[in-house]
């Protein structure tokens, strides 16, 4: 399956709620699907606060695996996809401080 | 009733370095109960950190029904600048030029406004080359310092932001200051990490990793990344909130007491675009 950010979002990819509609579908979706498709649309994010609530938290719940095996990203711009990855790596690295 | 204004003097500079005395008049024009003439006759010099804190407190004694008047700065450079700016226009004029193109309109928001993140950019894009990383990460920056300013501060007077471009010392100024409960009673309101007695140790706490007041809920890392980035591109973040002051640098963390409480915080951010340490990176996706 594909969420388009656009679609659920439009212009509204700022806030930890704007955020919250994609990780809603996630894990509504988490599950069912064999790997879930984040489609950017090129936009640009910009916000650790939508980054982390849309995927970010995510890495409190599961192992970077399958995280990587499940979520597959599309049209997302180098800048977002870096913000992205710190964002996952604090949230893996606070999962497994919790976890010790 | 009083029948007389009480004269708020502003001080020559208004910048961060004298928040202590620019925090006392704001909290003295704000116990005051009756009309307030605000006096900028002396003012030669003002950055966004003075905009932005003068503003919310002005915004708070209109609150209160004060009759509030204004004397201009006596220099005419002082005096357009806060004209192109548009602190005339929010409270006293209607007619204002269009502002330079160094500087980021002084702005009230009650909500975030992607159109002013925009428009940081454009001035980020007319006045100085920067690369697309820092263009990016003054986004970022906005939007977390926003952000934060709505989702904790019971604000009732929503966000003053303004942001300003040095070319001489080729730094970045921005700074948003909120009139709410301040960041003290924000935490012990959450009960989630005791009880703060000192607005300096509750400051300190609020840019950890992971600590949000939001209940049942994740939070906690937009001020980290804003400090980090900060701190790396050899620039500095200053919280003011309660009666404490506290810098953040590279290799310290400075604490300063102020006479009077601010009733809110303020946040500014020194950014030195194009200074920023490239960090090993993170590959997971």
């Amino acid at each position: 399956m594909t969420i388009k950010i656009k679609d659920v979002c439009g212009k509204n990819t700022v806030t930890r709620d704007d955020g919250k509609k994609i990780n809603d579908i996630i894990m509504r979706q988490w599950n069912a699907q064999h790997s879930i498709e984040i489609d950017f649309g090129n936009i640009v994010i910009a916000s650790v606060s939508f980054m982390d609530e849309a995927i970010g938290i995510l890495g409190l719940k599961f192992s970077k695996d399958e995280i990587v095996q499940k979520i597959k990203l599309k049209n997302i711009t180098d800048l977002d996809k870096k913000l992205l990855n710190d964002v996952l790596f604090l949230r893996l690295k606070h999962h497994k401080k919790r976890a010790a | 009733m009083f029948s007389y204004a009480k004269i708020i003097k502003m001080p020559a500079s208004l910048t961060i370095t004298w928040s202590n005395q620019i925090t006392q008049l704001c909290h003295d024009a704000i116990g005051f109960e009756g009309p307030i003439t605000f006096d900028f006759s002396s003012v030669n010099f003002i950055e966004p950190f003075g905009l932005v804190s003068i503003s919310t407190t002005l915004e708070k004694c209109c609150l209160q029904k004060k009759k509030v008047q204004y004397v201009p700065p006596q220099k005419e450079k002082v005096k357009a600048y806060l004209s192109k700016i548009g602190f005339d226009k929010i409270f006293f004029l209607d007619d204002k030029p269009k502002h330079a193109s160094t500087s980021l309109e002084l702005k009230r928001l009650t909500a975030l406004n992607p159109v002013y993140t925009d428009s940081l950019m454009d001035l980020m894009d007319t006045s100085i080359k920067i690369s697309e990383e820092d263009k990016f990460q003054m986004r970022l920056h906005i939007n977390e310092l926003l952000t934060n300013g709505f989702d904790h501060s019971h604000s009732k007077t929503g966000c003053y932001v303004c942001a300003q471009w040095y070319p001489h010392k080729q730094d970045i100024r921005m700074c948003v200051a909120d009139g709410g409960i301040g960041i003290l009673d924000s935490l012990n309101r959450s009960g989630k990490y005791g009880k703060f007695t000192r607005h300096d140790d509750a400051i300190k706490k609020a840019v950890e990793e992971g600590v949000t007041t939001r209940v049942h809920k994740k939070g906690g890392i937009g001020l980290t990344f804003v400090r980090k980035y900060t701190i790396r591109t050899g620039g500095l973040l200053t919280i003011i909130s309660g009666d404490a002051k506290v810098n953040f640098y590279r290799n310290k963390i400075e604490i300063k007491k102020h006479s009077a409480h601010f009733g809110g915080t303020i946040v500014s951010i020194r950014i030195r675009p194009g200074k920023d340490v490239i960090e090993p990176r993170k590959e997971i996706f």
